[in-house]
């Protein structure tokens, strides 16, 4: 007997905390060391991040049962490349500034490990709807954790929020809080609090301190 | 149908429609993103002629500043220089040889620490002073190197002169973030040595080239 189909509304949930991409899977590493020292590059790389894993997951499911296997993960990337570059043409029509601003960043959600992670690992084998909810879900599940890593680099290193200073003017900056390795850090640190408020099981082979 | 000829068939018809897709989505808004290119830098030139605050001129729609543009600038050619090369330059349009120097903008490039640094930098054609620059395009770390498109550290060129080369050649240098002494001395960026050192190496190769075409302009050119 098969296992009951996943419904969209469980599908959606268990991304944002049960299995979030981020604090769970740890992927999607690249990006949240390189946009979290701004909360507005954040929030708009979410949301392109949101739209390509929602999108491209329903297309994917869609086709799923038409997908020769030999090709699939290059159908994958061809239809996740033609979103991001779908993003980046309408940010260059409409939000000309922001899209300046982001840079080489929203192509580089190709390259994000979430997106073809979902398409592969669940949008292969599950139906439209869910696998849209599942892609939905893992790309709030990720900006949740991005914006709130930006939310503590942004102020200590620059001093704003939003671009909006916020702390006062003889503060000194933490230079070490708009480069990358303190994004390590701050993951870091974010991915333990989680794993303490989630609890549960040790990892298989970890020894007992 | 044999297996190894679907699987192609298939590959081609997803190519087709995919790239048919973003193919027809960038000719839809092509000249939408063009007009918007075009736009930054009108804006960009008409601020550093003076002809509009920063403010002023990034509040203006694209259509309105192709107007004031067509109707406030005019481009000119300088040159040839030493080398044979010529530059082509923005000038206000209402200048005149009796309205006194130009106040004349020239567009920069150079390789920055990620990608290229762009931009456009406005000279006093009398005092071969620096009145304003903007960086307009870069790829540098956002934070560190990134501060060079915020107005502070465009701020820290004004009045800075080009006709006092060191006798290591350059023009102006650009030394560690408040220690700047020296009038041509500017303060680079703190974390960002190396975004620093291009701005500094572009810097100067653009001025060698502005102060060696105002030694021979070669006449307003249409």
């Amino acid at each position: 007997m098969s296992p009951a189909p996943v419904t969209p509304s469980s599908a959606f949930r268990r991304m944002l905390w049960e299995d979030n991409p981020v604090l769970v899977q740890t992927l999607g590493i690249c990006s949240t060391l390189a946009v979290t020292n701004l909360v507005k590059n954040t929030l708009i790389m979410c949301l392109g991040l949101i739209f390509t894993t929602a999108c491209s997951s329903l297309v994917i499911a869609v086709l799923r049962d038409r997908i020769p296997k030999q090709v699939r993960m290059m159908v994958q990337v061809l239809i996740i490349a033609a979103f991001v570059i779908v993003i980046k043409i309408l940010l260059d029509a409409f939000l000309p500034d922001i899209s300046r601003e982001l840079g080489p960043y929203v192509g580089l959600i190709i390259t994000n490990c979430i997106v073809m992670g979902r398409t592969e690992g669940f949008a292969m084998g599950n139906r439209p709807l869910a696998a849209l909810a599942d892609g939905l879900g893992a790309g709030v599940g990720y900006s949740l954790v991005l914006l709130a890593i930006a939310a503590v680099r942004e102020p200590l290193g620059l001093g704003s929020f939003f671009g909006v200073p916020i702390l006062p003017t003889d503060w000194t900056r933490w230079n070490i809080m708009v480069i990358a390795p303190s994004g390590f850090f701050a993951l870091a640190t974010f991915i333990w609090v989680a794993r303490l408020v989630k609890g549960g099981a040790p990892r298989p082979g970890a020894r007992p301190a | 149908m044999s297996q190894k000829l679907r699987v192609v068939l298939f590959t081609v018809a997803v190519t087709i429609v995919f790239g048919g897709l973003v193919s027809g989505l960038n000719a839809l808004l092509a000249d939408r993103i063009a007009l918007n290119a075009q736009a930054a830098r009108q804006r960009v030139i008409l601020h550093l002629l003076g002809l509009a605050t920063p403010e002023a001129a990034a509040a203006l729609p694209a259509d309105q500043a192709a107007a004031r543009f067509a109707a406030e600038v005019r481009s000119r050619t300088l040159g040839p220089g030493p080398d044979g090369t010529t530059a082509v330059c923005f000038e206000r349009a209402a200048t005149t040889a009796a309205s006194g120097p130009a106040l004349l903008v020239f567009p920069f490039a150079g390789q920055g620490f990620w990608d290229a640094i762009r931009g456009y930098v406005a000279i006093d054609a009398g005092s071969r002073r620096i009145a304003g620059i903007v960086f307009t395009e870069h790829a540098e770390t956002p934070g560190l190197g990134g501060r060079i498109s915020e107005p502070g550290f465009a701020a820290r060129f004004q009045g800075k002169p080009l006709d006092q080369p060191a006798p290591d050649g350059r023009r102006l240098r650009l030394v560690s973030e408040g220690s700047a002494a020296q009038p041509t001395e500017i303060d680079g960026l703190t974390g960002a040595s190396e975004t620093t050192r291009a701005v500094e190496r572009i810097i100067n190769r653009t001025a060698d080239l502005i102060i060696a075409l105002l030694a021979n302009p070669g006449g307003p050119q249409p």
